[in-house]
């Protein structure tokens, strides 16, 4: 881990860990104030701003801080980014695009999906040279970012810690070095004793990735508490569990970024939904925020199946298109015991 | 809709809905098993176990060809399924599970055994799920690891190369959900799957692209295209969903003898031919007269859609000595060649040097996300060829969103100055 390099990824489910080992700082690659002309030439309008970004400022030559950019099949929008990119690196002139790696995680829950993620992420530590020992150190960095995360998530349904403030600091789980970031984030709970949220609905915020805090401080200032969100960069960032090292540390690798970890693609819809219900079933919700906006073409069909759902707990809901939807009747009929 | 000029696409039509009747009989009658599976998952096993397969893309188009997508689609919005959502997978579900299902062509699709679905986009499998429960039906869901290794002009190498093309650890994990599909159609169908039969398919499935590749090669070198291309459609997806059976090599047989007689003949599908058309996407089922709307005014005739020429440059595949691994290698990048860079961009600018195309129509689909993508980079290839593109922005299902008149409108404007090129 001698090099400082530094490796774009475009979401949660690139492996960390394999990337630390290889001696990079990963850092997600994130949204951007500005024009996007690269990608307003050459993506439809299917892909969602955070990947139009990501394709204009890589085809721009403007995030040549970057050594490596590393995609997984988490998504289709990603997919298709990797493919987008390698077309302009091969017909733009050279230099712009960072080199390009794509990691085939699949996530239908299938043996034979496992047996492929495990295949190809022995192939990724190959790809960059990555040692068992190397892993078991980075492993070892990540685990005790992910537990400073699960504190973040503890402090918040004690009521100690607003929703935004905590997706905030979530943030720098993907964003910073994880020693770093670990650090700061047991400073900061450690002056945080005061509770926030007395007498406030409990909301949950579920569906399209949240691209900022935004969307929580619509509900903080309607009088509402944000106390989870059913997204990677949000309540889920760490997942269940720690990335296991009392095994060969390529397969805790496997298992963790297949098991515990969010995306589109999983399938059955029982693993998909399982975070969800083992929340609204835990009783300290109050309402759901389905934030869903038109543009949206996964959360969408899930939609029905989880208000029923809700509406079967007596539950309420509301759906949101955008980020300046009117909150306060919503909140207001909610009601926290 | 312009009358059919050859008896091959009056057979094709014919022979489809005797098909489908004969399905909804055995069904209803014998209860014999039958599925529902996306357009691009591997017939031949369905072909090879006698589990008959209906394509949700043909059923879509049959549903929308009878103007009852909107209908279904508003129903669809009802439940509670935002209007952003995806149209051309959905529809079909849509119009088994919502409203008067009664209503939909040809007595509507009966209860299928099982539905079975390619993962090439992220909301495939819950369109599949919602149906699999309603239907009380097992699912098979088939997951999709990208490409990486993409060289130049595939359609030389899939042929004789596909091992090599398509990288080996995606054919062998394609091979190993085939297994597991197959193991769920012998346990519905009661027969044993026997490679042999698959392979003694796949030649024949070889065999019915050659025929549309001599028929697509008539259409290349004729002065005048002998045949329109919405019948080139209707001839090859009759053939293609029940691709390998004696009726669909047959059926190529016919259409390639018509269109090679016609061309040898100098008959011209639209004698009046000064532009020809590309047309680059799904069709736009609800509005096939737009593909003949232009022939009076401006001598501009459709003579290429993908549908003809990726049957041979799609699935042929010589040396099938493991019949499963070159079905996969057929199944395995679909999406990449069709719809994505750098194979469908490269692909479809041969397809019109080949043909002589004057002007392309492009479609980015409105509602469908897996065919909604790379069409930027299609159209900025053929520009760059030298061909003039117009933009089509539409959904192949959906005709609440298309206003026929404005289309024809700006299509002729675009016609006129390609025209004075």
């Amino acid at each position: 881990m001698s090099k400082n390099r530094i490796a774009g990824i475009t979401s949660n489910t690139v492996p960390w860990e394999i990337l630390r080992a290889a001696g990079y700082t990963p850092v997600l690659l994130e949204d951007e104030a500005g024009p996007t002309p690269h990608a307003d030439r050459w993506m439809e309008d299917v892909f969602d701003r955070r990947f139009r970004v990501i394709f204009d400022r890589l085809c721009a030559g403007a995030w040549n801080h970057l050594d490596r950019v590393v995609i997984p099949r988490t998504s289709e929008q990603e997919h298709k980014l990797y493919l987008y990119l390698r077309e302009i690196a091969r017909t733009q002139p050279a230099g712009a695009i960072p080199e390009l790696y794509f990691y085939n995680l699949l996530h239908t829950r299938t043996p034979e999906s496992y047996d492929y993620g495990l295949e190809r992420t022995r192939q990724m530590m190959r790809d960059f040279d990555v040692s068992e020992d190397e892993l078991r150190d980075a492993i070892a960095e990540s685990n005790r970012a992910r537990g400073c995360v699960r504190d973040i998530l503890q402090k918040r349904r004690e009521g100690r810690l607003e929703g935004s403030a905590a997706i905030e600091m979530i943030r720098g789980f993907y964003s910073e070095d994880r020693g770093v970031f670990a650090n700061r984030v047991l400073d900061r709970l450690k002056n945080m004793q005061e509770p926030v949220a007395a007498h406030r609905p409990h909301i949950l915020i579920k569906g399209a990735p949240v691209k900022d805090a935004s969307l929580h401080h619509l509900v903080e200032e309607a009088g509402g508490y944000v106390v989870a969100e059913d997204d990677w960069r949000g309540s889920r960032a760490a997942g269940d569990t720690d990335v296991c090292v009392n095994k060969d540390p390529v397969t805790a690798i496997v298992e963790k970024y297949f098991y515990d970890e969010v995306s589109p693609r999983v399938h059955p819809v029982e693993h998909r939904d399982a975070w969800f219900k083992r929340e609204i079933a835990r009783g300290h919700v109050d309402g759901v925020l389905f934030y869903v906006p038109l543009e949206d073409d996964v959360q969408g069909w899930d939609y029905p199946e989880q208000l029923a759902y809700l509406e079967s707990r007596s539950i309420p809901s509301v759906v949101v298109r955008d980020n300046d939807a009117p909150l306060a009747d919503f909140v207001g009929s909610l009601r926290r015991e | 809709m312009a009358q059919k000029q050859l008896t091959s696409t009056i057979a094709a039509s014919e022979g489809q809905k005797a098909w489908f009747a004969s399905l909804r009989d055995r069904v209803f009658e014998t209860r014999a098993a039958y599925a529902i599976g996306q357009a691009d998952m591997p017939f031949e096993l369905f072909q090879t176990m006698d589990v008959p397969m209906v394509s949700n893309q043909w059923w879509a188009a049959v549903v929308s060809a009878k103007r009852l997508a909107p209908y279904y689609l508003d129903k669809l919005n009802e439940a509670g399924f935002h209007k952003g959502l995806c149209r051309y997978c959905s529809l079909s579900m849509a119009s088994t599970v919502l409203g008067d299902t009664s209503q939909a062509p040809w007595g509507g699709l009966p209860k299928p055994a099982l539905l079975a679905a390619r993962l090439t986009c992220d909301c495939v499998q819950r369109v599949f799920e919602t149906w699999a429960v309603h239907f009380g039906a097992e699912l098979i869901l088939l997951d999709a690891p990208a490409a990486t290794h993409l060289p130049p002009r595939w359609w030389e190498q899939s042929r004789h190369h596909w091992r090599e093309l398509f990288e080996d650890h995606r054919l062998q994990f394609m091979v190993r959900q085939f297994e597991r599909l197959i193991a769920s159609l012998e346990r519905i169908s009661g027969r044993k799957f026997d490679p042999d039969r698959l392979r003694t398919l796949m030649e024949q499935v070889n065999r019915q692209e050659e025929y549309f590749e001599e028929a697509k090669l008539a259409i290349c070198n004729a002065p005048k295209t002998p045949v329109r291309m919405h019948e080139q459609i209707t001839n090859v997806m009759a053939a293609q969903w029940q691709r390998g059976s004696d009726w669909a090599v047959s059926q190529a047989k016919a259409f390639r003898d018509e269109v090679v007689s016609r061309a040898e003949q100098g008959i011209a599908a639209c004698p009046n031919e000064r532009l020809r058309i590309m047309w680059v996407g799904a069709g736009l089922w609800y509005d096939l007269d737009f593909y003949t709307a232009f022939e009076e005014s401006h001598g501009a005739v459709f003579v290429w859609s993908m549908y003809l020429a990726f049957g041979p440059d799609g699935y042929i595949r010589y040396g099938l000595d493991d019949p499963l691994l070159a079905l996969a290698s057929r199944t395995v990048s679909m999406n990449e060649q069709l719809h994505n860079p750098p194979w469908a961009n490269e692909w479809i600018v041969e397809q019109a040097r080949s043909h002589r195309i004057d002007a392309a129509f492009v479609l980015t689909p409105l509602g469908t996300r897996p065919s909604a993508t790379g069409t930027r980079f299609v159209e900025i290839a053929l520009e760059e060829a030298g061909i003039p593109v117009f933009s089509v922005h539409a959904d192949m299902v959906d005709a609440r969103l298309w206003d026929a008149k404005k289309m024809r409108r700006d299509a002729s404007r675009f016609l006129d100055q390609v025209g004075r090129r």
